[in-house]
């Protein structure tokens, strides 16, 4: 009777959206995404829509998986910057929901064409990793 | 004879190659596409879903009738369209406009205004309604208090009425911020409606979007060298992008942001700062949207040293037709705005700002050209009828 409760909350979980297989370090390449990977994590990255349109919002799905296979448990902050013209984008992203390594951050928008640059902050243990990732807007 | 027809013929065909060669476009495969990013126009017009009334017929009309009414100003000296002057593309001409007081930023046109996402010259509100509120309650302005804008609308019978048939509600029923909302609703319903046709820029686009070298050639030469400038070495398509020339967002352009001794105008910077206050933002239960995607825009928007000085980067639909220029007028004419981007002083750009903009050091030929295709950005407004027969229900 128990387990058919555990069973059930389960499925509703997976229903809701909190767990699912796809989303379970570590990464399976689907093709999807984009990948990213540092001395101490591999990333999957998904731009949502999958095209970014100048002037227009965007979010972001990043899975974060460390190196040994295991889930990233820290916190992440997001930017992206115009290198060249030393500016940044004129929205803070943030976390609108995290669903165990995978983490959904609203409130891109890249307001020029050219070249722009991610660049993903992740904090674990006291330690900090910085990723960046170069987007050409067409 | 023969060999002189033969001879003729040759001329004549030298002639039409010559003539062909002339009239091929000049654009690299890259410009082609830059320019291509600038329409279709009109685009598609999709209503504002914040604004339950945005595209309804009664609203548009009553909407009409409250920007030309001059009750709503202290005094009843001035109207909506007192600055959006409907002959003049919804501007006024002039470098600085007179409310109740000298103001300190030109009037902007509002042709196509609904096409945009911020609203104001330093962008201090986020939708087309609540900035229709602003300059109805601004003392340099309009000058009138949300209960004296209430005592307006329910004393006059065919205002009164109106609101009632449109809003279904009677205004005396509606508190003073409600009802300030649903005159904001109203105007922007009625301003939604202003878009611009299609220029000879447009036609030229269709037609190289079309490959017809025939509807290509009636574009100005003049013109097309110097869109090649606009999509090239200007580089001005990077912040005028998109089929209204325009990202919507804001920059510094050098342009002096004092007005007067010890006062200055911090343009996007004071703007966020305001927007966030606003009862009337997107992120306050008078969005008619409140479950959308509109707010996310206001949610992330984010205050930065560097919008101090950064005024909204305007459309160049009709540019030739609504000098003077910049946030605070202070550039007459067309070539007075072209010469400033040629000359431009780089010291005056802000030092935490956009590093994009460099003096473009044109030729006199160059900046003609530019002028040129500029001129070209103009058309009349799409006619459109106002269908609300609403007020005349209200007619005694």
């Amino acid at each position: 009777m128990i387990l058919r409760y555990i069973s059930a909350f389960c499925s509703l979980l997976l229903t809701a959206g909190f767990i699912s297989a796809a989303n379970a370090c570590p990464i399976v390449d689907d093709g999807t995404v984009t990948r990213l990977t540092s001395d101490q994590y591999d990333v999957a990255m998904k731009t949502i829509p999958e095209t970014v349109t100048v002037g227009e919002l965007f979010a972001v799905d990043l899975e974060i998986c460390r190196k040994d296979g295991t889930p990233f448990t820290g916190t992440v902050k997001a930017a992206a910057n115009m290198p060249a013209h030393k500016h940044g984008m004129n929205y803070q992203p943030e976390i609108a929901s995290r669903d165990r390594d995978t983490f959904h951050l609203q409130g891109f928008a890249f307001h020029m064409q050219g070249q722009w640059q991610y660049a993903f902050e992740l904090r674990e243990n006291g330690g900090t990793e910085l990723l960046l990732l170069d987007h050409d807007l067409k | 004879m023969r060999p002189l027809f033969l001879g003729l013929l040759l001329t004549v065909g030298t002639f039409t190659c010559v003539a062909a060669e002339e009239s091929r476009p000049i654009f690299t495969d890259e410009e082609k596409a830059k320019i291509l990013g600038h329409s279709p126009w009109p685009p598609n017009i999709n209503s504002d879903p914040s604004n339950r009334f945005s595209g309804d017929a009664d609203a548009i009309a009553y909407g009409k009738v409250l920007f030309e009414e001059m009750t709503l100003s202290k005094d009843a000296i001035l109207s909506c369209a007192s600055c959006h002057q409907p002959d003049r593309h919804f501007m006024d001409g002039v470098p600085l406009n007179r409310g109740h007081e000298l103001l300190d930023r030109h009037t902007p046109s509002l042709i196509n205004v609904g096409q945009q996402r911020w609203f104001g010259w330093d962008g201090a509100n986020d939708s087309l309604w609540a900035q229709s509120i602003r300059p109805i309650l601004t003392a340099s302005e309009m000058n009138l208090t949300s209960a004296e804008v209430k005592a307006v609308i329910g004393n006059d019978p065919l205002l009164s009425c109106g609101f009632e048939r449109v809003f279904k509600h009677p205004p005396k029923d509606v508190n003073e911020q409600d009802l300030l909302v649903f005159l904001g609703k109203a105007l922007a319903a009625y301003q939604e409606t202003l878009i611009s046709g299609p220029t000879p820029f447009d036609k030229f686009a269709a037609a190289l979007a079309a490959e017809d070298m025939e509807a290509m050639a009636e574009y100005p030469e003049s013109a097309k060298h110097g869109l090649k400038l606009f999509v090239g070495d200007g580089n001005c398509g990077l912040c005028h992008f998109g089929p209204n020339f325009t990202n919507g967002e804001f920059g510094n352009i050098g342009i002096s942001y004092f007005i007067g001794k010890g006062k200055v105008d911090t343009g996007r910077h004071g703007g966020i700062k305001s927007l966030l206050g606003n009862p009337f933002n997107l992120l306050e239960p008078y969005n008619d949207d409140e479950g959308g995607s509109g707010k996310l825009r206001t949610a992330h928007v984010k205050q930065q040293y560097r919008n101090w000085g950064e005024f909204k980067i305007p459309s160049l639909r009709n540019v030739a037709e609504t000098a003077p220029y910049m946030h605070n007028g202070s550039l007459a004419t067309l070539e007075d705005v072209v010469g400033h981007y040629s000359e431009l002083n780089e010291e005056r750009l802000h030092t935490d700002g956009e590093k994009i903009l460099r003096p473009l050091n044109l030729s006199h030929q160059e900046k003609n050209h530019l002028i040129t295709f500029l001129r070209t950005l103009s058309a009349p407004l799409l006619e459109t009828e106002i269908q609300g027969q609403i007020l005349d229900q209200c007619k005694p």
